[in-house]
């Protein structure tokens, strides 16, 4: 079952189409990164699904129901992370949190004690003394304290440092595991690729790629390096093997998907040296960030 | 309603309300003692005062120079400039503290992916403010209260009408919290809400002062709001006019339940 399911969802803003038509589907478990550029469209979609917009066309559910219609019964069970998290300044860490549980029904304290203590936080001092990152670090204890079935975080590493990054990285896994559903936007890649099991990457208010990490993997570019024996190589390379450069008997190219038919080739011609790089997630991503077709990268 | 919303409103509504209330009940006290100890000495500067005399009336609904007992005078406590200042302070920083000063901020992020609907949040936001429209309405009766008990006047204030007045009083501050609710579901700057709604006030203040005091303005002085709240022909005849609550009661009403509608459909945009 999907927990998140959008069908050509619109998004107007007077005369600027922000989101033009997402079909976006998230099954229920695993993490999910929302992957796109600064005004792709990403915080726009969050939005929507958390009832906080409305859409102009095509429709959003969350757990099956419309979230603007069902917005209380749906976040009751999501946890959220705006992007630029605002808190109240003259209350203590301590006193929001408390506020935010007092309306979720009061059952939350254990693992407020647990998150606070992970994130190191301390809850006692006034919001207005916090660092932007103790801010942070606040709106993850308020989004995750009672424990949702989906999380939705709006760029949520903004502001930790790699320590308490790594240790999100491990309360969201524990999430994951646990069976429950991370949707999470991102401009990085890096923490993308890292953390998610699944990726839609958005641009220009469009869903232009949704699927597992392996696949897009795959699908990926691999830095290919060739010296031969001689001139250069025998026979024709296969096709899939995108030459940059070939001279002196070095090959320098690209290839894309899996990696059989290259070494067949290779097996045919007098290598004295190769080089096939892992993977290159960055290739692909940029090629889909700008107006290159990823086909085209390569 | 949610317990909790109520109960984080009314504490951020504390600090004025503890400041405003008691404001409004000392200035009621003070007003007793002047009427008390120079009452013969201010209606002789208000006979000789055409101006002030108008201005007075304006005020109170008629001339007051008619009426100069200690209820009669007493009738400017009720809706002296002061008074307005203190209530609508009150009124105006809580009607626009949530609805528009949330977004304003940001922090409509998190009160607004909360399970609450749109409507128990403005629901809960309303009781809150109804208990301040309340509060400040009654003050000015209290202090006249205290202070009848405390000065020694030459025949005692009639606390009934008087009574009858703090409740036309409360009507008029509900239906201007009522129209800053409104004013602050279409807004997303809190200041311009403030603005906008205090600019509605002021106007129909001076809207009401203009028909009393300029025969020419008097076919427009219905469209204020303080054309329905004349505390001195209240005081004289013991009966408050039925068609003045209706009117204030429709204003409240309506522009309560369009503040409700457009909270509900409007977009909450990031900051």
């Amino acid at each position: 079952m999907n927990v998140v399911e959008t069908n050509r969802l619109t998004k107007w803003y007077g005369r600027h189409e922000a989101l033009r038509g997402i079909d976006l589907r998230v099954a229920a478990g695993g993490i999910v990164g929302f992957l796109g550029p600064n005004g792709a469209g990403k915080t726009t979609a969050l939005r929507i699904l958390l009832g906080l917009l409305r859409a102009t066309a095509g429709r959003a559910t969350v757990f099956g129901r419309d979230p603007w219609r069902d917005g209380p019964a749906i976040r009751e069970q999501v946890g959220y992370l705006p992007g630029d998290v605002r808190f109240y300044d003259h209350l203590t860490g301590r006193r929001i949190v408390d506020f935010a549980d007092a309306v979720r029904g009061s059952r939350a304290q254990t693992e407020i004690r647990r998150l606070a203590s992970v994130l190191e936080l301390d809850l006692d001092r006034r919001v207005r003394d916090y660092s932007r990152g103790m801010k942070q670090k606040l709106g993850l204890i308020v989004a995750l304290m009672h424990r949702p079935k989906l999380l939705i975080l709006d760029e949520p590493t903004v502001s930790l440092d790699p320590l308490v990054r790594q240790t999100l990285f491990e309360e969201l896994r524990a999430v994951a595991d646990d069976g429950r559903t991370v949707l999470f936007s991102s401009h990085t890649l890096g923490e993308v690729e890292e953390l998610c099991d699944q990726v839609a990457i958005v641009r220009n208010g469009r869903l232009i790629e949704q699927d597992r990490i392996d696949v897009l993997r795959r699908r990926a570019l691999r830095r290919v390096e060739v010296v031969f024996d001689g001139d250069g190589p025998l026979r024709r390379p296969p096709k899939g093997l995108h030459v940059l450069r070939e001279s002196d008997g070095r090959l320098s190219g690209t290839w894309v998907g899996g990696v059989a038919p290259l070494l067949s080739w290779l097996a045919e011609n007098p290598v004295r040296d190769v080089t096939i790089a892992a993977p290159d997630l960055e290739d692909l991503f940029l090629a889909y960030y700008t107006d290159e077709k990823p086909e085209d990268a390569a | 309603m949610n317990a909790a919303i109520v109960r984080k409103t009314l504490r951020d509504a504390m600090p004025l309300l503890v400041l405003l209330v008691p404001a409004a009940i000392l200035f009621e006290i003070a007003l007793v003692f002047m009427v008390s100890a120079y009452a013969d000495q201010i209606t002789d500067v208000w006979r000789s005062l055409s101006f002030a005399r108008e201005l007075i009336g304006a005020m109170v609904g008629d001339d007051l120079l008619e009426s100069t007992t200690p209820t009669g005078l007493m009738s400017i406590g009720m809706a002296h400039p002061i008074l307005y200042a203190l209530c609508w302070i009150l009124l105006l920083t809580n009607c626009t503290r949530v609805t528009v000063g949330e977004i304003d901020r940001g922090t409509a992020d998190l009160l607004l992916t909360l399970p609450v609907s749109r409507s128990t949040l403005y629901i809960s936001v309303s009781a809150v403010w109804l208990l301040c429209a309340a509060l400040i309405s009654a003050a000015p009766w209290c202090g006249i209260w205290l202070g009848s008990r405390l000065a020694a006047l030459e025949e005692p204030i009639r606390l009934a009408p008087m009574g009858l007045v703090a409740v036309n009083l409360v009507v008029l501050n509900v239906a201007i919290g009522a129209l800053a609710m409104m004013v602050s579901s279409f807004l997303s700057r809190r200041g311009l809400a403030v603005g906008i709604a205090l600019g509605l006030v002021l106007v129909s203040f001076l809207l009401g002062f203009l028909a009393q005091a300029w025969p020419a303005a008097e076919g427009f002085g219905f469209l204020g709001l303080l054309h329905y709240y004349q505390p001195l022909p209240i005081v004289r005849s013991g009966v408050i006019p039925a068609h003045a609550l209706l009117v204030l009661g429709a204003v409240a009403v309506v522009s309560w339940t369009v503040g409700l509608w457009q909270f509900r459909r409007r977009d909450i945009p990031a900051v």
